[in-house]
């Protein structure tokens, strides 16, 4: 996401007062689809939001090379079944999902990425956590 | 002066005394023949009565108690752990995965009064 995801989950997440959604935009083709979708295969394993941090943490290292193969070497920073996580991936099994999702953004008129979207209230472009805390804080008071 | 025999002295004061008390001496001693009818008959001292309890229908409980059952040996087992309230431990948020409507990947309390939709690429 955005700088402020790390903050955001330590103060707000991680009490429950937060809960965090995440939509796939795919801006870079067969990549950003292969990405999304090995993301999407890790969630089979409760591991999504694990492997969606390694791919964030590591994006550089998505735009050269065998994507598919770079992924599955990425993914052994997650700790799951490698083998069900690498089998969803050769089947290319959440790609429809992904993409079907990555139109209903489109449909709601999200071009920039990111987008956050604070309980209706959006904002475009990486924010600071403070600019989010603008908009969470009022509604916990 | 006429002197009178001692005998026809006594006599004739037993005649007088006789006649000064009114009726022979016979009758002036009553006599009982029985008792009087009008009066009550005493009555017999009542005797008591004891009233027994009736005899019971059921015979009284035996005194030699009955061969004791079996009893299993085997050491009881632990309580069953649902009738103990337990305090419900926080759950870290961090770790909870879940759905949205949408179908779209959630992280955190699904109940959570703030939803952050962060429309992102990973490259």
């Amino acid at each position: 996401m955005l700088g402020a995801e790390k903050e955001l989950k330590e103060t707000y997440v991680k009490s429950g007062q937060v809960m965090l959604v995440f939509n796939p935009i795919l801006d870079h083709g067969d990549r950003s689809v292969q990405a999304h979708n090995a993301a999407e295969c890790a969630a089979d394993q409760n591991r999504f939001w694990p492997m969606h941090d390694v791919l964030f943490e590591f994006e550089s290292q998505l735009y050269g090379g065998d994507v598919r193969a770079v992924i599955k070497e990425l993914a052994q920073q997650v700790d799951m079944d490698h083998d069900q996580f690498n089998r969803c991936v050769d089947a290319q099994t959440y790609v429809e999902r992904v993409k079907t999702q990555d139109q209903r953004r489109r449909a709601l008129g999200i071009r920039t990425r990111p987008t956050i979207d604070v309980n209706g209230q959006l904002f475009i472009g990486p924010q600071p956590f403070n600019v989010l805390q603008t908009a969470i804080q009022p509604v916990l008071e | 002066m006429k002197r009178y025999s001692p005998f026809l002295v006594v006599l004739l004061a037993t005649a007088f005394l006789m006649t000064a008390c009114g009726g022979t001496v016979a009758n002036s001693v009553p006599t009982v023949t029985s008792l009087p009818t009008d009066a009550p008959a005493p009555s017999p001292t009542p005797i008591p009565t004891v009233t027994l309890p009736p005899p019971t229908a059921t015979a009284p409980a035996a005194t030699v108690p009955a061969a004791a059952e079996p009893v299993a040996t085997e050491a009881p087992t632990a309580a069953p752990t649902d009738t103990v309230a337990l305090p419900t431990p926080t759950p870290d948020w961090l770790l909870v995965e879940g759905r949205s409507a949408d179908g779209l990947p959630t992280l955190g309390n699904p109940d959570a009064p703030i939803t952050v939709l962060d429309y992102s690429d990973f490259l």
